[in-house]
């Protein structure tokens, strides 16, 4: 491990975020296409903690959404290390990996990837069968995400009845569901206009402020990097700059 | 305007090899049944044909008491006819090793030129030499299956004891193609019946019929003449006691061939059809789906200035290639497969004429049908492709693959009390998603079922109509014939050989039935009238000796049928002795059709010969019946003996064929359910790639994922198999009622175990092909599949 990159994991720590819940140190990431070779993560190293809203910020090719999918279990890396507590996620088995991701990762997609023939509720419910056994607390746990995201009205609905804006709160109650640690949300408000967007992004805001849930957030949108307590700027597979944000932007106030 | 886009088709088609490859599977499976079927029947057809004119098949066949030579000439002085050959036929009984006889025909042919009508084709050895006597020509089939050879000497019984005929050669014969006895023998073997061709002249002098035939056989010049000429050559011979006319159709032989061919043409073009309508379904699913997938292209062709004409034909084209490379295979593997059976038929009826000729016709008619139906089944997709606009199909939107949610009835109806799981909850929706899809799927697989049935079934009908026949209407052990009428001290020389536990009288002729236009010939056995030989299954309540004692005649259902006659009714019997009137006092439901059955005393009313011709014999145990048949060819005067179980043995030989079709069925139908499932499981796993990817991201495992499809796919056989249990059940009834001939009835019958083996055959092959679909969803990239759009 280089020193550059060592120094960028600590300065990413800070002593006014929650403990340290996950560190990548040297990560790289190459993928080969026929004879060409895409260096898509180039020795990142970085250290997520507790309670940050992480905005990951870059062009198209960056690695931002590289970076998502190696947090997220979803990729191994060509070298380096991703730590989570005790346990090297790089070097995870297939099966270990799903079960990692089961406890401990909630994904939010551009496409809220809602199942088409499961209803609101029960999209939650999907999820939140996955880690709990009590079907009763599980209940109880669905409805308490649908009436945070604002949705016990509509629980019943399936996908093709909801706006947008809803399918997604829905994706991020079932990305909760499972009561994760760290939140991954892939271009969240890439697909949803201004309003429908400003009300998303002050619901992670929410959620990483009262639930001290980490949130990393992957966008090309600058505008909305204000939002975050944490903007990691990613530039050719490299970090450019991660700088903290004492005081972010309450979401009604960004626009773009 | 460029068409590179069309190079695309092929990539896109390597892309989905397995897909493509499934529905080229089902079109060629329905183009090889077609062209097999077709070019194995046409052969069969022309090489029938080939004998029949080789051999001078008679257009007709007089069997007469006995009439003189000179009345033969008489015969062919008659208008129409083209030519004329008078004969000696003569049953018998040969030994083939010490304890064993077999029902022996011998037939006159002259020994100083070629017949004219009813020759033979010598296949081994020579044709008789001028004068010579005691020389005999078997029937290649059955020196083949005894293993005789030329100079091999035969022993048959005479009216002079056994007499020695050398072999010189062997032969077949237009008549014998299927080496029946009778109309009534469904079951010829070589091991019971056997037909010897001998110098006529010398057969007369064995018999002690110098001069005389019983036999005339006639080629008519005119077939439309043919019914007028039966009418002249019968009035002639009339005087010689006319015991029977039989039409060349009517010729055990030919009208059992005949009806094959029949039913095998029917179904060399109702099971391709029904394979081709499943096919179109299949292309039609899986061009949708490829057009959805490339919505994004379509509107980029669009865009860049392709027509809806090329975007049209640019999607034709799929069906052109995958039609063309299932037409193509189907009809490859359809022509190979025909020469086997071909080759497997002439084997197996001995055609001595195989007509091996190239036919043009099935694989036009392949190419046109399986393009054909490639392109009307992509004809919508590749229509609805051409009418996307560039922007909106160019714009990726989730709304595309958002499927619309709702619960179906079902759910519904089985929900009220506790709610399924999710998974569950889940599968079925998913086949309530594409409800068009799912219903095609069920139905395609539900065909499968009724195929298996419709094919299986007749093993088992076939099977249960045996053993009723051998168990519950022949309750003889053993069954003889004599040449002449027996008085009452041959049946107490019977009843005294070692292992005869009861001898019943029989007496057997043949005659001709009439009712109004209809007539059949069949063969009159006047029985005991308190029978327990043989099983009536009359219904209706009456007994057997009510029936046969009022006088009347007993019909088998065959009969019944088809002089379109019941109980009550009266018809005209004509015998070697004249035409009465006959009341029908029973149908019996027998497997054996051309059956008619009086009391003894009814024989004696009609005017035939007194005594008896044949017994029916119980033996003491099933190991006594070699020994009883054994000693009954002792008898002087006996020309046949059978033996049950000898029957029943090649009863079970035969089966053991009908196995290996049984198999070749099964293995067609988990084929073509395979291909049906695996192509439907396909579209619906790649339709809903990102949901799945999704689901394991979110950490469902992938024993999860394969339990939902797993379960999607079970579920799917399990909707169509009751359904098709239930339709193969009606479809096979009707089939096997309407295979019911003259010569014989069926009856649809099914075991249990066979309902399971289908049901078992269908969820496995449901399985098994839900297993690349499993694998798919095991290896896809899951950061890739999440952001999928359709």
């Amino acid at each position: 491990m280089s020193d550059e990159t060592r120094t960028a994991g600590e300065k990413g720590r800070s002593e006014a975020a929650g403990p340290l819940l996950l560190e990548m140190r040297g990560v790289s990431k190459i993928y080969e296409t026929g004879q060409v070779q895409v260096r898509a993560l180039d020795g990142v190293s970085l250290a997520l903690q507790g309670g940050e809203l992480v905005v990951a910020l870059g062009p198209s090719g960056s690695g931002k959404t590289t970076l998502l999918n190696l947090v997220g279990g979803l990729d191994r890396p060509t070298a380096g290390t991703i730590r989570y507590g005790d346990t090297d996620i790089a070097s995870l088995s297939d099966g270990d990996l799903g079960r990692f991701r089961r406890d401990h990762i909630g994904f939010v997609f551009q496409f809220f990837n809602l199942i088409p023939t499961l209803t609101a509720r029960e999209n939650v419910e999907f999820a939140a069968e996955l880690v709990s056994h009590d079907s009763r607390q599980m209940e109880e746990r669905v409805e308490e995400l649908l009436r945070l995201v604002g949705l016990e009205e509509r629980a019943d609905h399936f996908p093709s009845q909801l706006s947008g804006g809803e399918q997604q709160r829905v994706a991020i109650a079932r990305a909760m569901a499972k009561d994760p640690n760290i939140l991954l949300c892939d271009e969240p408000t890439g697909n949803l206009d201004f309003r429908t967007g400003q009300q998303i992004l002050g619901l992670l805001q929410k959620l990483t402020g009262e639930q001290g849930k980490t949130c990393v957030l992957v966008t090309h949108n600058t505008a909305i990097a204000g939002v975050g307590t944490r903007i990691v700027r990613l530039r050719d597979g490299r970090v450019q700059s991660d700088e903290r944000s004492a005081n972010p932007l309450p979401a009604s106030e960004v626009e773009w | 305007m460029n068409r590179k886009i069309h190079l695309l088709v092929i990539r896109d088609i390597m892309a989905r090899r397995f897909q493509f490859g499934a529905l080229a599977i089902i079109i060629a499976l329905g183009i090889a049944i077609f062209v097999s079927m077709t070019v194995a029947f046409t052969n069969a057809e022309r090489s029938y044909d080939r004998t029949y004119e080789a051999t001078h098949f008679a257009d007709f066949s007089v069997e007469v008491a006995q009439a003189p030579e000179s009345a033969v000439d008489e015969v062919r002085e008659l208008a129409n006819v083209k030519a004329v050959e008078g004969r000696v036929v003569m049953d018998t009984g040969l030994p083939v090793d010490e304890n064993r006889l077999v029902q022996a025909r011998l037939i006159g042919l002259p020994a100083d030129r070629r017949a004219a009508v009813n020759d033979v084709i010598v296949e081994s050895g020579r044709y008789f030499e001028v004068d010579e006597r005691a020389v005999v020509l078997p029937l290649g089939k059955f020196a083949d299956f005894h293993g005789y050879e030329s100079g091999d000497t035969l022993q048959v019984y005479t009216l002079e004891g056994l007499k020695p005929l050398t072999i010189v050669g062997t032969v077949s014969s237009p008549e014998y193609l299927l080496m029946a006895e009778s109309k009534q023998d469904l079951l010829p073997s070589p091991r019971r019946f056997g037909v010897f061709f001998v110098p006529n002249a010398y057969l007369q002098e064995l018999f002690g019929m110098q001069g005389q035939v019983n036999e005339v056989n006639v080629l008519v010049e005119s077939e439309s003449e043919r019914e007028d000429t039966i009418a002249a050559v019968t009035g002639l011979l009339e005087p010689y006691g006319v015991q029977q006319t039989v039409r060349q159709e009517d010729q055990p032989s030919k009208a059992t061939t005949e009806l094959d061919l029949e039913s095998g043409r029917e179904f060399a073009v109702l099971l391709p059809t029904l394979v081709l309508v499943i096919a179109a379904f299949a292309i039609y699913i899986a061009m949708s789906r490829l057009v959805r997938a490339q919505r994004t292209l379509i509107g980029l062709f669009r865009g860049v200035g392709y027509g809806k004409g090329s975007i049209v034909v640019h999607y034709l084209l799929f069906a052109v290639v995958v039609g063309v490379v299932g037409g193509s295979v189907g009809a490859a593997a359809g022509y190979g497969l025909g020469y086997l059976l071909t080759g497997l038929y002439a084997d197996a009826l001995a055609i001595p004429l195989i007509a091996h000729e190239f036919q043009l016709m099935p694989i036009v008619i392949s190419v046109i049908v399986s393009l054909a139906v490639a392109l009307v089944a992509a004809a919508a997709p590749a229509w609805a492709a051409s009418r996307m606009l560039p922007a909106p199909a160019m714009r990726p939107s989730p709304e595309v693959a958002l499927a619309k949610g709702s619960v179906p009835f079902v759910e519904r109806i089985f929900g009220l009390g506790r709610r399924p799981p999710l998974l569950v909850r889940l599968g079925v929706r998913n086949i309530w998603r594409a409800p068009m899809r799912s219903l095609y799927t069920v139905g395609a697989i539900a065909l499968a079922a009724i195929l298996l049935v419709v094919g299986l079934s007749s093993f088992d009908s076939m099977d249960f109509i045996m053993d009723r026949q051998f168990e519950k209407t022949d309750r003889w052990d053993v069954a003889a014939a004599f040449w002449s009428p027996q008085d009452d001290q041959t049946l107490a020389e019977i009843n005294g050989l070692t292992g005869v536990r009861e001898a019943e009288r029989l007496y057997l002729t043949p005659a001709e039935l009439r009712v109004d236009s209809k007539r059949t010939n069949i063969e009159l056995m006047a029985v005991e009238e308190d029978t327990r030989l043989h099983g009536f299954d009359l219904g209706g309540g009456k007994t057997t000796g009510e029936a046969l004692g009022e006088g009347g005649i007993i019909l088998t259902l065959g009969v019944a049928d088809q002089l379109d006659v019941g109980v009550g009714d009266s018809l005209d019997i004509a015998t070697e002795v004249g035409i009465s009137s006959l009341v029908v006092s029973g149908v019996s439901r027998e497997f054996t059709g051309g059956l008619g059955y009086v009391s003894l005393a009814t024989k004696d009313e009609l005017g035939l010969g007194d005594g008896f011709n044949a017994v029916w014999l119980e033996t003491t145990s099933p190991s006594a019946d070699a020994e009883v048949q054994a000693a009954l060819y002792r008898l002087p005067g006996i020309q046949g003996v059978q033996v049950k179980e000898d029957i029943r043995d090649d009863w079970r030989e035969q089966m053991a064929l009908f196995n290996v079709m049984a198999g070749v069925i099964v293995a067609f139908c988990m084929v073509m359910a395979g291909a049906i499932v695996f192509n439907t499981m396909t579209v619906n796993v790649l339709e809903r790639e990102r949901e799945t990817a999704t689901m394991r991201t979110l950490g469902a495992g992938r024993p999860s994922v394969v339990l939902m499809l797993a379960t999607e796919g079970l579920t799917f056989s399990l909707l169509a198999i009751l359904p098709g249990l239930a339709l193969g059940t009606i479809a096979a009834s009707y089939l096997i009622h309407t295979w019911s001939s003259e010569f014989f009835t069926m009856w649809f019958h099914m075991r249990t175990t066979t309902y399971a083996m289908i049901a078992v055959v269908i969820i496995v092959a449901a399985l098994v092909s839900t297993i690349p679909s499993i694998w798919h969803s095991n290896r896809m990239n899951l950061a890739e599949a999440t952001k999928v759009l359709a």
